[in-house]
């Protein structure tokens, strides 16, 4: 009776604390928040509130987007940003997994590394910029030099705080099953953290995108960042803002891979929201 | 007792505790440490079942850890088929109170690991695991995750990990403390079947009065601040009829005799325990 009941009124929307919000629900919900964005852009900027060159409706904007991406062979520049973000982050990633790895399982490591690691993570890395300019040069080594350290302290204290909280009674279980050191570290912490990792690798890639453009604003010949600045100098606002659209839409793409990735290769830690 | 570190087939299973003692280091520093168990000595010949028992922090749990191997010993000696405890090992397997199921794995590499990482031959694994499923009435959940079972099944996945990776003794940590009382009780008569089978030794760790009566083959009860071994308690009487089911063992007069002095002892230390932080 209790089902039935709930069934019967699938569409009602109600506010109440921790109550499930269904598929279709959400759907919808979040629809109605784009289409009340976009509806308000489009009322203030044809309305006249200010000239419309600073301030292009949501329709020039996509159509100056289409037209980067026809005329001005905007994907090179797309593909520059995101062969900038992977190889950083890759690098970033390869660097603070095994340090963060070993401070999380052993005391002994995080007691040396975290007085070092913990006060670079308050250095801003667009501070090193006029460094890395000296030492690298405007080009793309130093760019993705300040990828790398934008993001490389948070990582390392991020895979070590996670790595930490792997459950004590599964590696004393293992140790009771005859496990050695190395296994315990491999078969155990390292892949009972697994999980955690990819959704670590998901929110600092997002970081990483936010210090791209810092990164391409600065003596930058391509790049999504370096189309936007040369968009400012000829006061194309429409082209701006595409740019910026685009930065969003790519974030929100490599964020859904990396869900996708988290589905595919964790099958045990899916929410149960089908049973059987 | 000529070599007494050399591993002879007539000691194995075979549990000794000698006069053990833990220290823990003060919780602050220039606390002096704070003795959780002084001389303890307790023996298990092969195939018996031994039962820690009593008040709360009296220090069952450290002196079951100490004999995995993962605590320190502080003072006395420890030896498991005649070998001197230094650090965990296969021939120690330990189940815990909470769940331990490796959740990415399915039940039955559960149940295998042990063997994998001690690389037994995967035809020969094959075979033990599937014997403990079946022994463990999850063969159908073979395929499933962890996370897919009720709490006793995955005691039960625990178990069942520990037994086949073949120990000389199994240690549990009330195993089924989290359980309710139904699945308490076939849980229980499930250890005890398996374990005579196999004629394995046990120590397992309880609260429970009536669990240590039923199970147990010497009931080790311990007093507390520092935890010492009181007495030692041996359920002789009905032999075999004790285990036939709860309700045959409690028609036993003998049962309720040494029910209610237990219960007498637990409250004798409470009250003691009561004085002492007043
Ligand atoms: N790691 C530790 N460091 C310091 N003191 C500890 C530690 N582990 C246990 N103790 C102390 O040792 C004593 C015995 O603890 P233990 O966990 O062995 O008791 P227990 O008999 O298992 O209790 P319970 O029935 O509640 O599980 C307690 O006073 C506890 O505070
Ligand atoms: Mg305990």
């Amino acid at each position: 009776m209790y089902i039935w009941r709930r069934q019967s009124k699938p569409r009602a929307v109600r506010i109440a604390f921790q109550r499930p919000v269904s598929v279709t629900q959400r759907v919808v919900l979040g629809t109605a928040a784009w289409l009340i964005f976009l509806g308000a852009w489009q009322y203030a900027a044809t309305a006249d509130l200010a000239p419309q060159r600073l301030f292009p409706p949501p329709t020039q904007v996509l159509s100056a987007l289409e037209n980067l991406f026809r005329e001005q062979a905007f994907h090179a520049d797309v593909l520059a940003s995101l062969r900038r973000v992977a190889i950083s982050f890759a690098l970033a990633f390869a660097f603070a997994l095994p340090l963060g790895l070993f401070m999380g399982a052993f005391p002994v490591v995080a007691a040396f590394f975290n007085p070092l690691v913990s006060p670079f993570r308050y250095l801003p890395a667009p501070a090193f910029i006029p460094l890395l300019l000296m030492w690298l040069g405007a080009g793309d080594t130093q760019k993705i030099a300040l990828l790398f350290l934008g993001v490389v302290w948070f990582l390392v204290t991020l895979i070590a705080d996670h790595v930490r909280s792997v459950r004590m009674e599964l590696i004393e279980t293992a140790l009771t099953l005859g496990a050695s050191t190395r296994q315990v570290l491999g078969g155990v912490v390292f892949r009972a953290s697994l999980p955690g990792l990819v959704d670590i690798a998901r929110q600092m890639l997002a970081v990483s995108w936010t210090y791209l453009i810092i990164a391409e604003i600065v003596a930058a010949t391509d790049g999504v960042g370096a189309m936007i600045m040369r968009a400012r100098r000829f006061v194309r606002v429409d082209e701006v803002m595409a740019g910026i659209v685009m930065i969003g839409i790519l974030g929100l793409l490599l964020d859904l891979l990396f869900r996708l990735l988290h589905w595919k290769l964790f099958p045990y830690a899916r929410q149960r929201s089908r049973k059987p | 007792m000529a070599h007494p570190e050399s591993h002879t087939s007539s000691e194995f299973g075979e549990l000794r505790i000698g006069a053990v003692s833990k220290r823990y280091p003060g919780a602050n520093r220039g606390e002096p440490p704070r003795l959780a168990l002084e001389s303890v000595s307790f023996d298990l010949q092969r195939g018996a079942m031994g039962v820690l028992l009593g008040p709360s922090g009296c220090g069952k749990s450290t002196l079951l850890r100490m004999v995995a191997g993962l605590e320190s010993i502080s003072e006395g000696r420890i030896t498991v088929s005649g070998r001197e405890v230094t650090g965990p090992g296969r021939d120690r397997g330990m189940v815990f109170q909470t769940y331990t199921s490796f959740p990415w794995l399915t039940v039955e590499e559960n149940v295998g690991y042990g063997l994998r990482i001690n690389s037994s031959a995967a035809g020969r694994r094959s075979g033990v695991v599937d014997y403990f499923l079946d022994r463990i009435g999850l063969m159908p959940f073979r395929k499933a995750y962890p996370e897919q079972l009720s709490g006793g099944m995955r005691q039960r996945v625990a178990i069942a990990r520990a037994l086949a990776n073949q120990p000389d003794i199994l240690l549990m940590d009330e195993p089924f403390g989290a359980l309710d009382p139904e699945t308490r009780w076939q849980m229980q008569e499930l250890v005890l079947g398996i374990v005579h089978k196999e004629r394995m030794t046990v120590l397992m760790v309880t609260h429970d009065i009536e669990e240590a009566i039923f199970m147990g083959d010497r009931i080790a009860f311990f007093s507390r601040g520092p935890g010492r071994l009181l007495e030692i308690i041996e359920p002789t009487f009905g032999a075999d009829e004790r285990r036939l089911d709860k309700a045959a063992l409690k028609a036993i007069p003998d049962y309720g005799e040494m029910e209610s002095h237990i219960l007498q002892m637990m409250r004798a230390e409470g009250s003691r325990a009561s004085e002492q932080t007043a």
